[in-house]
């Protein structure tokens, strides 16, 4: 052996003693993963599972899983995407509790070995039920006695029931306008829960800008009144978006809103739609309000963070309308900010993605150097485009097909990891796709997940023996991207085309 | 037009019989259950049925299922009262053959009006 390479071997050691010393202060398991058989694993490895550290040694990783999901786990070894991976783990005495799992491709001792990291989170899961316990709770529990309230005080207020003296009427008055502010905030809450947690179902279709400013402009004229405010709004872009209608109003309407109660009496407050990045279409509420400091506009998007000027309690906001804001632009693949001017005034605007025109395409052609990505076959451009973007920023390449024709074309040229397949396609149905991946040689184990407005019959289940997941629109991003990553995470469909 | 109203909560149908008298076209009848709801819509006419979505026993989807199922009562349109409100169940409501789904709260002064609208009367 040469001197070098005793070095080499030295330093290794030395490697490996600090990198054991190192783990052994860790609370996550860590192991090494060799042949599938544990190599090296740290005390807490043993701890978590009730075993001592030399009964881990040699024994399959699948064996600290619970049984049911040992082929899953077995999928995630697989294909090792370093994203962390909930599971449950499997202890001695046979238990079962929540994990997470963390895996990635290593080298030890000139080998190739997975690093797998487990922790236990069954505290992490066990703060979640109690969440969704509390939000089913605030959701019903709250909003029966708030009707009975709120009904009582606006019968008496309206002098439904007889006429009250005005004293009384007055605060029967501030009663009903403090209920109004408790349901605001509960139905407030709830939204932003919704859509942090993803669960927040998108219509996406194609929409015309300029309607959706004016029926929120024409909702909120009363308001304007009321303030003393005028409203205008300034069209120079036409271009169609890709978003889901409520949605958009949804925040539309909180940006107006918020610039009438920011803004001085006999002020203007501008809506305009200008062209944003490209392949966006920017939205911009003006109004001529006191500005925001710049130190202070980093937390306007967070929950509860209205700014602490002495009026903004009384303008009656819940301090959630903008962080409920910027969650439902991003969900629809857009981006929300604000400029401000002390003094001056300030512009809040996001951006949402347009259409793209009759002819474009999304994506390139796929080419033999192309990484393997998803083929989105979807007639619809604006579901498409939304689609595309969710899917890029997942990290993945989005080849897109908009008819069954373009599909085969792109499959011809380019074998996909996943194929997003909708049913309803101008020259057919989607699901004739799945006899040509079946007969094509290469292509017959690309999983596919479907995309339709209806569930599958008894007819379309026998030919789908490669669709891994059927996904009913409206469908939540989470929901598309788990899809999506479960059809990667399936081992057959990892193969490659010479397999 | 003769309503007839279900919901568990008594403090309601006290504020749904004071608010839906509002209106002298409105001749309401108030239940306490789902099962009561559709005992009385089987033995007597009713031109809409309003009903809370979570209740005890028969809740309100339970209930909607079974008005539409009964020949006798499957043209009476029913429009939900509920506190749950989120798009997905307003959808489901409307999939089982609710005309509508209001939300609680709601204001007592505007109901009446709210119903007629849903109802198209």
């Amino acid at each position: 052996m040469s001197a070098d390479r005793r070095s080499d071997d030295l330093t290794r050691r030395e490697r490996e003693e600090q990198f054991r010393r190192l783990s052994s202060a860790a609370n996550e398991g860590i192991t090494i993963v060799v042949d599938d058989c544990i190599s090296e694993a740290n005390n807490a490895f043993g701890r978590l599972f009730g075993y001592e550290l030399s009964e881990v040694l040699g024994r399959p990783l699948v064996d600290f899983i619970a049984p049911e999901l040992r082929d899953a786990v077995a999928r995630q070894i697989t294909i090792a995407s370093e994203k962390p991976y909930d599971a449950r783990g499997r202890r001695r005495d046979g238990s079962t509790f929540d994990i997470e799992l963390t895996i990635r491709r290593i080298t030890f001792r000139d080998r190739a070995a997975l690093g797998c990291v487990v922790r236990d989170i069954t505290e992490r899961k066990e703060i979640d039920r109690i969440k969704n316990e509390f939000v089913s709770i605030v959701s019903h529990e709250l909003r029966t006695p708030l009707t009975s309230i709120r009904g009582s005080l606006g019968l008496m207020e309206a002098g439904a029931v007889g006429e009250l003296p005005p004293k009384a009427r007055e605060l029967a008055r501030i009663a009903r306008q403090n209920a109004d502010r408790l349901i605001r905030l509960i139905n407030d809450i709830l939204d932003l829960e919704k859509i942090e947690a993803g669960k927040i179902q998108l219509e996406i279709s194609s929409l015309d800008p300029i309607d959706l400013v004016e029926s929120t402009v024409a909702e909120l004229r009363g308001m304007a009144v009321l303030y003393k405010v005028s409203l205008a709004t300034r069209v120079d872009c036409r271009e169609r978006i890709a978003a889901d209608r409520d949605r958009v109003v949804q925040v539309l309407t909180n940006l107006v809103s918020n610039a009438l109660k920011f803004s001085p009496e006999s002020g203007t407050v501008a809506v305009s739609i200008t062209a944003g990045s490209p392949g966006f279409l920017r939205f911009a509420v003006r109004d001529r309000g006191q500005g925001i400091p710049p130190e202070q506009r980093a937390r306007l998007f967070r929950p509860f963070e209205q700014l602490e000027a002495a009026n903004t309690r009384r303008r009656g906001g819940t301090g959630l309308g903008l962080a409920i804001s910027r969650s439902l632009v991003e969900q629809q693949g857009g981006r929300i900010g604000v400029e401000s001017f002390v003094g001056e005034g300030s512009e809040f605007w996001f951006e949402l993605p347009l259409v793209p025109a009759p002819g474009a395409r999304e994506t390139e052609p796929a080419t033999d150097d192309s990484p393997p990505g998803v083929l989105v076959v979807e007639d619809d451009d604006a579901v498409a485009r939304v689609l595309g973007i969710m899917i890029g920023r997942d990290g993945h390449a989005v080849t897109r097909a908009a008819t069954l024709k373009e599909a085969r074309q792109a499959l011809a040229s380019h074998r996909p990891s996943v194929v997003l397949l909708d049913v309803k396609l101008p020259d057919g149905s989607g699901l004739d796709l799945l006899d040509d991946l079946a007969s094509t040689p290469g292509l017959e184990e690309v999983p596919v997940v479907v995309l339709s407005g209806v569930a599958p019959t008894s007819n379309d289940r026998p030919r789908g023996d490669r669709v891994v997941e059927w996904l009913i629109k409206p469908f939540a991003e989470r929901e598309l991207l788990r899809a999506l990553r479960d059809a990667m995470a399936d081992p057959s469909a990892s193969r490659p085309r010479s397999a | 037009m003769r309503l007839l109203c279900a919901d568990d909560e008594e403090d309601i149908r006290t504020i749904l019989q004071l608010a839906l008298s509002l209106d002298p076209e409105l001749d309401v009848e108030l239940v306490d259950s789902g099962e009561a709801a559709l005992a009385r819509a089987r033995a007597s006419r009713f031109d809409a049925i309003v009903l809370d979505g979570m209740m005890p026993g028969l809740d309100g989807y339970e209930t909607c299922r079974r008005l539409k199922a009964d020949p006798s009562t499957a043209s009476v349109p029913v429009v939900f009262l509920t506190a749950r409100t989120q798009r997905n169940e307003v959808e489901q409501a409307l999939t089982i053959g609710a005309v509508a789904c209001l939300m609680k709260p709601f204001d007592p002064m505007t109901l009446a009006a709210e119903l007629r609208a849903a109802l198209g009367r």
